[in-house]
C-alpha cells in the first residue's frame, strides 16, 4: 500500500516542477501541457477500456464536445475561462450521460461500433452546422486571463500549464476516488467476469452507464482544456482517429494501471516530437511498431513491465 | 430521376465494393476470431500494388498478381503477428494489434509512394460508357460489378463444395473439434486469413481503376466495412454482403437528395438496425459479445 | 416449513422433455446430494432451481414463497445461491478482492462512491471471516488465476457464501479435483453444514463423496426422480441399484 503513496508522490512532484526540469531534457512547457491534457483524456478512456473492460472507440466525441462547449461559451456567453471549462465539461458529461442507455446493453464489437457511430454523428453535426460550429474551419477564440478580485492571472504558457495541471488533478482525484471505492471494485469485477457479476445481483448495464458517463465527463474536461490551449476547436477533434490516440496511450502506458495513460501520453508525444524532427513523416510508423510489440509481448504496457520486475525483485 | 439512378448505381457499386471487403473481414472474424482493423490497409496495399504493377504487367496482369501478392503478405502477417493473439481470450487484443498494423501500413505506403494521391490506371476501352443516356455506366463499372459478383460467387462455391471450404465452415462453427479430427488448424487459420486478405487486395486493385489512391484510403474504408458487417450481423457471410449492399445503396440514394448526409447516413442506419435487431440482420447470438 | 419445494415440475425444450413430474421437498439444515447417470436431467434441474429458465409446468417454492418467475438475481436476493461447474471467478483479482465483490454486492454497496472508514472495516471484516471459514486466509492476496484448480473452486464457494445464502447450490464441486483437493471440499461442505447450519444441495458423480457427506440423496433418471431418501435407503433401493449403482453397491 505505501508503495502506491510513493509512486503518487513522485508523479505529482515531477508534474508540479515540469517548467523547471523539462527544458533540460529537450522539452518545452507547452508540450508538457499537451501531454497532460491528452493524458487526462486517455485516463478517461481507460476508465472504460482498462477498468470496466468496455472497448470504446468513440471517446473523442466527448473530448470534442468539451472543446466546442468551451469555445462556444467563450464566444457567446462569457469571458470567464473557468466558467467556459465548466460548461465544456458539463456538455461532454451530459452527452455521455444521454448516450449511455443506448450503448449500455451492448458488448464487445457492437459496443465499440455504437460508440464510433455516435462519435461520427457528432462529427457530422460539427462539420455541417456551419453557422454555429464554424463547420470544417472550426472556431477560434482566445482564452482570457483569470480575475480573482484584484489579482489577474494571465494564462500564458507557464501559468496555463498550472491551470491545466489543476484541472488534471481534479479529474485524476475524481477517478482515483471512484476506482478505490466499491463502485470501482464493481467495474473491475465486470471487466473480469461479467456473467459472475450478474449472478451476484449486480446490474451490469447501470455500472457500464456510470462508467461511460464519467469517462465522458472527464474527456469533456480534457477537451475543454485542449481547446483552450489551441484557442481553437475543429471537427477533427471529434473524429474516430482522435479516439484512436487515446487508445494508443492507454495501451502503451498500461491499461491496467491508473497512471498508465499518462505514461502512454508521454511516450506518444515524446516519440512524435523527437522522431518528427528527423523523419517528419514517419513518427507514426515508430508508434505503430512499438504498439504492436507492446500488444504482443507486453499487453499490460510499460507500467505492466515495471510491475512485473518489481514483483519478482 | 437520372440523378437518382446515377447515385443509386454508384451506391450499388460502392455497396458491392464494400461487400467484397466485408466478406473478407467476416471470414477472418469468424474463423480466426480476429477483429482485423488493418483490413482497409490491405486493400490499400492491393491498390498501390496494382498501380505499381500495371506498367509492367498491364491491367489484367496486375489484376491477377496484385491480389495474390497481397494474399502472400497476409500469410506472412498471420504467421508472424496475428497468431500470437489466438491464445488471448479477449478479442480486444486482436483489434489493438491490427490497429497498430493499420498505422504501420498507412505510413509504409506513404513512405514508399508519397503522401499525394496517385492516379488510377485502367485500359481505355473499359473507360467508355456503355450507352449515351446512362453515361455513368462505363464498361469499367460494369466490369467491377461483374468481377465482384464472380469473386463472391467463387468464394461461396469454394466454401460450399471444396474440401478446404468445408473445413473452414466447420472451423467457424467449432475450431477445437475440427483440430481433434486431425485437421491442421494452423494451416487452416493461415489460409483463411490469406483468403480474406486476398479479397481485400482484389478490392483494392479494382478500386485503383476508379479512385485516386491515397495512403489514408484504408482509414476511410475500414469504418464503413465494420458498419457493413455490424448491420449485416457478425458471424454471417451472407449478412455482411447484405449489410454492405444496404448501406452502399442507402448512401448513394441519400446523396441524391441530401448530399451532405451521405457520409453519416450509414451510421444512422447502423444505429437503427441495432435498436431493432441488436445482432444485425443475420447475426448470431453470443458472437463477440 | 420446507426450505425448497418442487411440485409437478417439468421442463420441455422444443421436443425434448428434460424433466418430468419432479416432486421434491428439501428440509432446512441438511446436505442433499443429487445423483444420476449422465443425461438424467441433473444439470437441467439445477439450472431450473437457480433460475436460468422457468419451469414449463409445475410450481417451485422457496421458504414457502413461490419463485417460479424469479430471475437468477432475484433468487440470489432471496437466499438461493449457486456455484458453477466451470469455475467462474474474477481471475486477475486477488482472493480477498474476489470475496469483497460478493460482500459489497450483498450489502448493496456496489455503487458506493464514498464508503467511509467504518463501512470499509465492516466489509473487510466480513471478507476476513469468509477467508477463515473457507481456509483461504493464507492465499488472500494471491491472484486467483495463479491458484491451483481446487483452490479456485473454493474461492468460488467463498464468493457464493458472501451472498449470505440460505440454500447453497454447488454444481459438481469436486469436478476436476484430485483426492486431497476433493477431500478438502468435502470438509468444507461438512463445516458449512455443521458450523454455519447452511443447507446445501450439490450435484456429484463420486459415490464415496456422496455417501460420505450427504444427509439425503436425490436420484434422477430419464428426467424423473427415481428415489429420495437417506443414504441407507438409497443404497438398498433396488430400482436405484439397477439403474445406477450396479450390483456392487
Amino acid at each position: 500500500m505505501s508503495r502506491r503513496v510513493y509512486v503518487n508522490a513522485a508523479v505529482w512532484i515531477l508534474l508540479l516542477t515540469v517548467p523547471l526540469w523539462f527544458p533540460w531534457v529537450g522539452g518545452y512547457t507547452s508540450l508538457a501541457t499537451r501531454v497532460v491534457i491528452y493524458a487526462l483524456g486517455a485516463m478517461a478512456l481507460n476508465l472504460l477500456l482498462g477498468f470496466t473492460g468496455c472497448m470504446s472507440f468513440g471517446q473523442a466525441a466527448y473530448f470534442g464536445l468539451g472543446g466546442y462547449g468551451t469555445g462556444l461559451a467563450l464566444i457567446h456567453l462569457t469571458n470567464s475561462t473557468v466558467l467556459a471549462v465548466v460548461l465544456g465539461t458539463a456538455l461532454g458529461g451530459a452527452a455521455a450521460f444521454i448516450v449511455g442507455p443506448l450503448i449500455m446493453h451492448r458488448r464487445g464489437i457492437y459496443f465499440a461500433m455504437i460508440t464510433v457511430a455516435v462519435g461520427q454523428i457528432f462529427y457530422f453535426i460539427a462539420e455541417r452546422w456551419n453557422s454555429f460550429t464554424g463547420g470544417e474551419d472550426g472556431l477560434t477564440f482566445t482564452r482570457q486571463p483569470i480575475h480573482f478580485g484584484t489579482v489577474v492571472i494571465p494564462l500564458d504558457t507557464v501559468w496555463f500549464y498550472y491551470f491545466v495541471l489543476f484541472f488534471f488533478a481534479v479529474g485524476a482525484a475524481v477517478m482515483g476516488l471512484l476506482l478505490n471505492a466499491p463502485l470501482g471494485h464493481t467495474w473491475v469485477a465486470i471487466r473480469e467476469n461479467r456473467r459472475r457479476a450478474t449472478f451476484l445481483g449486480i446490474h451490469v448495464e447501470r455500472y457500464v452507464w456510470a462508467s461511460f458517463a464519467i469517462a465522458g465527463l472527464i474527456a469533456g474536461l480534457a477537451g475543454s482544456l485542449n481547446a483552450l490551449q489551441n484557442n481553437f476547436i475543429s471537427p477533427a477533434n471529434l473524429f474516430w482517429i482522435e479516439s484512436g490516440n487515446f487508445v494508443i496511450m492507454a495501451v502503451l502506458g498500461g491499461m491496467r494501471s491508473f497512471w498508465g495513460p499518462l505514461i502512454g501520453s508521454i511516450i506518444l508525444f515524446g516519440i512524435q516530437d523527437y522522431v518528427s524532427s528527423y523523419f517528419p513523416n514517419n513518427w507514426e510508423l515508430v508508434i505503430g511498431v512499438l504498439f504492436i510489440i507492446v500488444v504482443i509481448f507486453f499487453p499490460n504496457g510499460v507500467l505492466g513491465i515495471i510491475r512485473q520486475r518489481t514483483k519478482s525483485a | 430521376m437520372q440523378l437518382l439512378l446515377f447515385d443509386g448505381f454508384n451506391g450499388l457499386i460502392q455497396g458491392a465494393f464494400y461487400a467484397l471487403l466485408a466478406l473478407g473481414l467476416s471470414l477472418i472474424i469468424s474463423l480466426n476470431s480476429v477483429i482485423n482493423f488493418a483490413h482497409g490497409g490491405f486493400m490499400v496495399i492491393g491498390a498501390y500494388l496494382a498501380y505499381a504493377l500495371v506498367p509492367y504487367l498491364g491491367f489484367w496482369g496486375a489484376l491477377v498478381v496484385g491480389p495474390l501478392l497481397t494474399g502472400v503478405l497476409g500469410i506472412l502477417v498471420e504467421r508472424g503477428l496475428i497468431r500470437f493473439m489466438y491464445a488471448r481470450s479477449d478479442p480486444v487484443y486482436s483489434l489493438l494489434l491490427t490497429f497498430g498494423l493499420a498505422l504501420i501500413i498507412e505510413n509504409a505506403v506513404r513512405s514508399i509512394w508519397g503522401p499525394q494521391g496517385v492516379p488510377s490506371t485502367i485500359p481505355p476501352w473499359l473507360a467508355t460508357p456503355v450507352s449515351s443516356t446512362y453515361f455513368f455506366v462505363t464498361g469499367y463499372r460494369l466490369f467491377v460489378m461483374a468481377a465482384i459478383a464472380l469473386a463472391a460467387g467463387a468464394l461461396f462455391v469454394f466454401l460450399r463444395y471444396s474440401n478446404f471450404g468445408v473445413r473452414i465452415r466447420a472451423g467457424i462453427l467449432d475450431l477445437e473439434t475440427v483440430s481433434t479430427l486431425g485437421v491442421n488448424v494452423y494451416m487452416l487459420r493461415a489460409v483463411n486469413f490469406a483468403i480474406g486478405i486476398l479479397l481485400a487486395g482484389f478490392a483494392g486493385v479494382l478500386a485503383s481503376g476508379v479512385l485516386q489512391l491515397s495512403p489514408t484510403m484504408g482509414n476511410d474504408v475500414i469504418m464503413t466495412t465494420f458498419v457493413a458487417i455490424v448491420v449485416g450481423g457478425i458471424g454471417s457471410l451472407l449478412g455482411s454482403v447484405l449489410g454492405a449492399l444496404l448501406i452502399g445503396v442507402a448512401a448513394g440514394v441519400t446523396s441524391a437528395y441530401f448530399p451532405v448526409a451521405s457520409d453519416v447516413v450509414i451510421y444512422v442506419i447502423m444505429a437503427v438496425v441495432l435498436i431493432v435487431r441488436p445482432r444485425g440482420l443475420l447475426g448470431q447470438v453470443g458472437l463477440f459479445e | 416449513m420446507s426450505l425448497l419445494r418442487l411440485k409437478n415440475v417439468s421442463r420441455v425444450f422444443g421436443r425434448l422433455t428434460a424433466l418430468q413430474d419432479v416432486d421434491l421437498e428439501m428440509e432446512e439444515g441438511k446436505v442433499y446430494a443429487m445423483i444420476g447417470p449422465n443425461g438424467a436431467g441433473k444439470t437441467t434441474l439445477f439450472n431450473l432451481i437457480s433460475g436460468f429458465f422457468p419451469a414449463t409446468t409445475g410450481e417451485i417454492w422457496f421458504e414457502d414463497k413461490p419463485i417460479n418467475g424469479f430471475t437468477p438475481e432475484q433468487r440470489v436476493a432471496a437466499g438461493l445461491v449457486r456455484t458453477f461447474q466451470i469455475t467462474e471467478v474474477f481471475p486477475e483479482l486477488s482472493v480477498a478482492e474476489n470475496i469483497r465483490i460478493g460482500v459489497e454486492a450483498q450489502e448493496n454497496h456496489s455503487a458506493h462512491v464514498w464508503p467511509g472508514a467504518q463501512l470499509m472495516r465492516q466489509v473487510n471484516g466480513r471478507v476476513d471471516e469468509l477467508l477463515a471459514i473457507t481456509g483461504l486466509t493464507q492465499q488472500a492476496y494471491r491472484a486467483v488465476s495463479e491458484l491451483a484448480h481446487g483452490d479456485q473452486r473454493v474461492v468460488e464457494v467463498a464468493i457464493a457464501l458472501s451472498m449470505k445464502p440460505k440454500l447453497l447450490l454447488l454444481d459438481e464441486p469436486t469436478a476436476g479435483m484430485g483426492r486431497s483437493e476433493a477431500g478438502r471440499m468435502v470438509d468444507l461442505i461438512r463445516t458449512l453444514n455443521d458450523k454455519q447450519h447452511l443447507s446445501i444441495l450439490f450435484v456429484e458423480h463420486d459415490m464415496d463423496i456422496v455417501f460420505g457427506v450427504a444427509d439425503r440423496i436425490v436420484v434422477l433418471n430419464f428426467g424423473k426422480i427415481l428415489a429420495t431418501g437417506t443414504p441407507k435407503d438409497i443404497a438398498q433401493n433396488p430400482a436405484v441399484q439397477a439403474a445406477y449403482l450396479g450390483d456392487a453397491a
